[in-house]
């Protein structure tokens, strides 16, 4: 059992700062959002992890709140979206081309971009490695049975998004 | 478990995830692959995809300076925290570079001897609020320009104007531009009022577009800007409007809130402005 007293804050930002602001990224799809959530994140950690007094369970609460904190300002930008949809969709729109030259793997992320949204979010949590699909079950609240479900439509469009890219990629290199 | 059963199980098993592996239903789909070649086959087809797309996730790098902002944001937050305790002095374990969890006010360790006068303290207050406080109306709030806040009926122009700020949305507007230029254009060449100045710092941010209101003879003109949050700027000729909505003499402004909507009023020459946002008045940016 481990109580706020011995829990090291920063131990924990070294240990998850990089998956949260993958799965920042991969939610808001901007660097700036990507950092800013993770850092919020740990605020709401700092202010509020004291009642978490598993130690086992600080990764998958950091994730969830993350996850909520995304939700919360999508929420407040939806309440902006009725004067202008366009605003909506460039707050949290492509993958930002600076960082799309950075990636090896772009086709593959480029994909993931393309899968529907009710799928996407599992997927990202799903190959971002760090959570079993019962602790995705969780954070994304929820039933294991439709997140098994959706990873497997998820993966299966996906496969397909895939294919087709790489044919595109294939026939403009010729 | 058949073979379909198995590759919808098996897609929750990533390369090299142990803890996947030893899922108990994943680990009895395992089984099936030593017995079935096809299967195995269309697993290793998945295997090599998972590793190309989540070595791909794993290419995104956070900025350098991450981990160290967050850091430093929680020192600033916890030495915050320690002097509006008052307590920061007899804090122990400050000698080394961890950051424990900032102490919240009521923590259950604060001195005891403040304990009981902070009770008392609370109990005068509450009984205070509810014998002698007025009580407001929540939802109509008055604040002057210097922020004291009383209490007062919200004028009717301001409830129409917040209903039709609630209800709206960007089909309604009478003309669309980022340009302001324009706007005022289309304003001037209809007959309504058009602000003949506007905060510079309004000035400075992208429109929406603008719409025009009547109410009871009143006309009005709203300009809606971006940065964030929207902000409206409504203009109306003083001689027609409403003279409980005004600042009163020797206020230069005056503030309402109604249906979750912040107005600032201000008049200019034959010109009266609101500014409004969504929130409270302190959501009203210093643009006046």
């Amino acid at each position: 059992m481990t109580t706020e007293s011995n829990l090291n804050f920063e131990d924990v930002v070294s240990a998850y700062y990089q998956p949260l602001y993958r799965f920042g990224y991969s939610l808001a799809k901007n660097e700036h959002e990507a950092g800013d959530l993770a850092q919020q994140t740990f605020f709401i950690y700092a202010e509020k992890g004291s009642s978490l007094r598993d130690k086992s369970k600080v990764k998958s609460w950091l994730f969830t709140t993350l996850y909520r904190e995304f939700l919360r300002r999508r929420r407040k930008d939806a309440r902006m979206d009725s004067y202008e949809p366009e605003m909506l969709e460039s707050a949290g729109g492509s993958v930002e081309p600076h960082v799309r030259r950075t990636m090896d793997g772009n086709l593959a992320v480029e994909a993931l971009e393309e899968v529907d949204a009710v799928y996407r979010e599992p997927l990202n949590l799903f190959y971002l490695k760090d959570l079993s699909y019962k602790k995705i079950a969780e954070i994304l609240d929820v039933p294991i049975g439709t997140i098994m479900s959706r990873l497997s439509r998820g993966k299966a469009q996906l496969r397909e998004i895939f294919k087709r890219k790489e044919a595109e990629t294939w026939d403009n290199t010729l | 478990m058949d073979r379909e059963e198995a590759k919808n199980i098996l897609q929750l098993c990533r390369p090299g995830n142990d803890e996947d592996r030893n899922d108990p239903l994943i680990a009895e789909a395992l089984e099936l692959l030593n017995n079935d070649a096809t299967l195995q086959t269309w697993f290793e087809e998945q295997q090599a995809l998972d590793t190309q797309i989540s070595a791909a996730l794993h290419h995104i790098e956070p900025p350098a300076d991450l981990k160290t902002s967050i850091l430093v944001g929680m020192r600033a937050h916890q030495a915050q925290s320690e002097l509006l305790m008052g307590n920061a002095a007899e804090e122990d374990e400050a000698t080394d570079h961890s950051i424990p969890f900032p102490r919240r006010a009521n923590s259950a360790d604060r001195r005891s001897w403040f304990k009981p006068w902070m009770g008392v303290a609370a109990l005068i207050a509450v009984v205070f609020a509810i014998l002698v406080l007025p009580r407001p109306d929540e939802s109509t709030r008055l604040a002057s320009a210097n922020q004291h806040v009383a209490t007062a009926s919200v004028p009717n122009l301001i409830e129409f104007l917040a209903q039709q700020i609630n209800e709206f949305n960007g089909s309604k507007f009478d003309k669309r531009s980022e340009q302001i230029n324009e706007l005022q254009s289309h304003l001037a060449s209809t007959g309504m009022p058009n602000p003949a100045s506007i905060p510079s710092q309004l000035g400075e941010l992208a429109t929406l577009g603008c719409v025009t209101f009547d109410y009871e003879g009143t006309k009005l003109s709203m300009i809606c800007f971006k940065n964030g949050q929207v902000y409206h700027l409504i203009t109306a000729n003083k001689a027609s409007f409403p003279k409980d909505c005004t600042p009163c003499d020797g206020q230069k402004t005056k503030v309402f809130e109604a249906k979750q909507q912040a107005f600032k009023i201000w008049a200019e020459g034959e010109q009266v402005f609101i500014l409004t946002t969504q929130g409270t008045a302190e959501d009203i940016p210093d643009f006046i």
